[in-house]
């Protein structure tokens, strides 16, 4: 079995080897609207650190339910994002602020059930993946001008679904003690990140959050 | 764990090529995010007294033993979370450097003496000098440039130097490692002392 898993593995590097010796042309230095719309989807989550930060609270918590319910979190917030985006574009008056206090909230619940390690049903958990998804979603849809929305959320919804993916893969595999206490470290820091920016939302400050 | 893996791969598959294309670098654009990430990084390594401070709560910690070797570095940055957000929003603590000055001698002098604590003793003590720190933190976070990456920096260095603890605490299962950290926790205490004293001659 070891062999197959490893054959399954590298065709993707494979691929992306063999693509990687393609010649092109360099594009130094140009601005990253150049990319393109499904691209700066996906680099707009890549970049947001709060996104970031909650989908690797999301991981970390599911990681500590049962298996079967990874797929389902992985697509709901696949989904989720998708239909942010076009409410983001549709409802514009949204304040990113609001997003981002909503955010900040959402990074704490997922970071406080996962230092706890918090087990629940589906529903909670879904509905969390639901509700992040939307926001973040919502969230990065003022990056959209100028650019194809369908392909910026498509973007961005694969990227929300490829880090799920890989923060579910590499916490299923820290399963020795030290590693348990390893996630529940990792979904405090994420807790106090979410509480500090929360409280950041509401208070007047030079900085941008 | 396979529909997992499923999902990853193509990802993997969809990402790669498009990270070969030809797409532009954009190197030398350090925007405000990385910049606020490395000042809220080098916060906490910066200061002496957060440095000390953070690095006892592990070694304490780790002679301690379970369940406060894990459970002190996870309550710790939720507590002084809570303490940075009554910096953002205003909220006064009297007296706060000196209790971060405080906070060096007694957790220096309670890894010098090994001195071992009911769990809900540990977490008031580690608890009350998690909202100082957290505090000192939280005032200055309004003033980042980008305050996320700022708060993503310091609660990551501060994480880092728990473990730096705990691994430092590890020692103590050699007779020598032992001494070591007893002789360390005392020299933290001194220097404690003298941020004490440095805040009294303020």
């Amino acid at each position: 079995m070891p062999e197959r898993k490893g054959g399954v593995c590298a065709i993707p590097l494979f691929v992306g080897l063999a693509i990687w010796l393609a010649p092109a042309a360099a594009v130094a230095h140009t601005p990253l609207q150049g990319v393109g719309s499904f691209w700066s989807g996906v680099a707009h989550l890549l970049t947001s650190l709060d996104q970031l930060g909650f989908l690797l609270g999301l991981a970390i918590w599911t990681s500590f339910q049962e298996r079967r319910l990874d797929a389902r979190v992985i697509g709901t917030a696949f989904v989720a994002a998708l239909i942010g985006v076009w409410l983001g574009v549709s409802f514009g008056e949204v304040t990113l602020l609001h997003l981002a206090a909503a955010f900040a909230g959402l990074m704490m619940a997922v970071g406080l059930a996962g230092a706890t390690r918090l087990r629940v049903g589906a529903a909670p958990l879904l509905g969390l993946a639901l509700v992040g998804g939307v926001v973040g979603g919502a969230a990065s849809a003022d990056a959209t001008a100028g650019l194809s929305v369908a392909l910026f959320a498509l973007g961005g919804s694969i990227a929300t679904a490829s880090v799920l993916s890989y923060g579910l893969l590499a916490a299923r595999r820290l399963d020795s003690d030290w590693g348990r206490i390893a996630r529940r470290a990792g979904a405090s820091w994420i807790a106090a990140i979410g509480l500090m920016v929360l409280a950041l939302s509401f208070t007047s400050h030079p900085g941008r959050v | 764990m396979k529909v997992i893996r499923k999902a990853a791969i193509l990802g993997l598959a969809a990402l790669v090529p498009a990270t070969m294309a030809a797409g532009p670098a954009l190197a030398h654009s350090v925007g405000n995010g990385a910049a606020g990430f490395t000042a809220g990084f080098l916060h906490p390594l910066s200061g002496l007294d957060h440095l000390l401070a953070m690095v006892s709560v592990g070694i304490w910690g780790a002679e301690l033993g379970a369940p406060a070797i894990w459970l002190l570095p996870i309550a710790f940055p939720l507590i002084m979370a809570v303490g940075g957000a009554l910096g953002v929003i205003g909220v006064p603590l009297p007296a706060g450097e000196l209790l971060i000055a405080l906070s060096v001698v007694v957790l220096g002098t309670l890894v010098a003496t090994a001195r071992r604590l009911p769990i809900t003793a540990a977490l008031a003590v580690v608890g009350t000098f998690a909202i100082a720190h957290g505090h000192a933190h939280g005032v200055e976070l309004p003033m980042a440039a980008d305050a996320l990456a700022f708060t993503v920096g310091f609660v990551l260095a501060t994480g880092l130097l728990h473990v730096a603890g705990i691994i430092i605490g590890v020692l103590g299962r050699w007779p020598n490692g032992v001494i070591a950290i007893r002789a360390c926790g005392g020299v933290v205490a001194l220097v404690g002392c003298y941020f004490v004293y440095g805040y009294a001659g303020a």
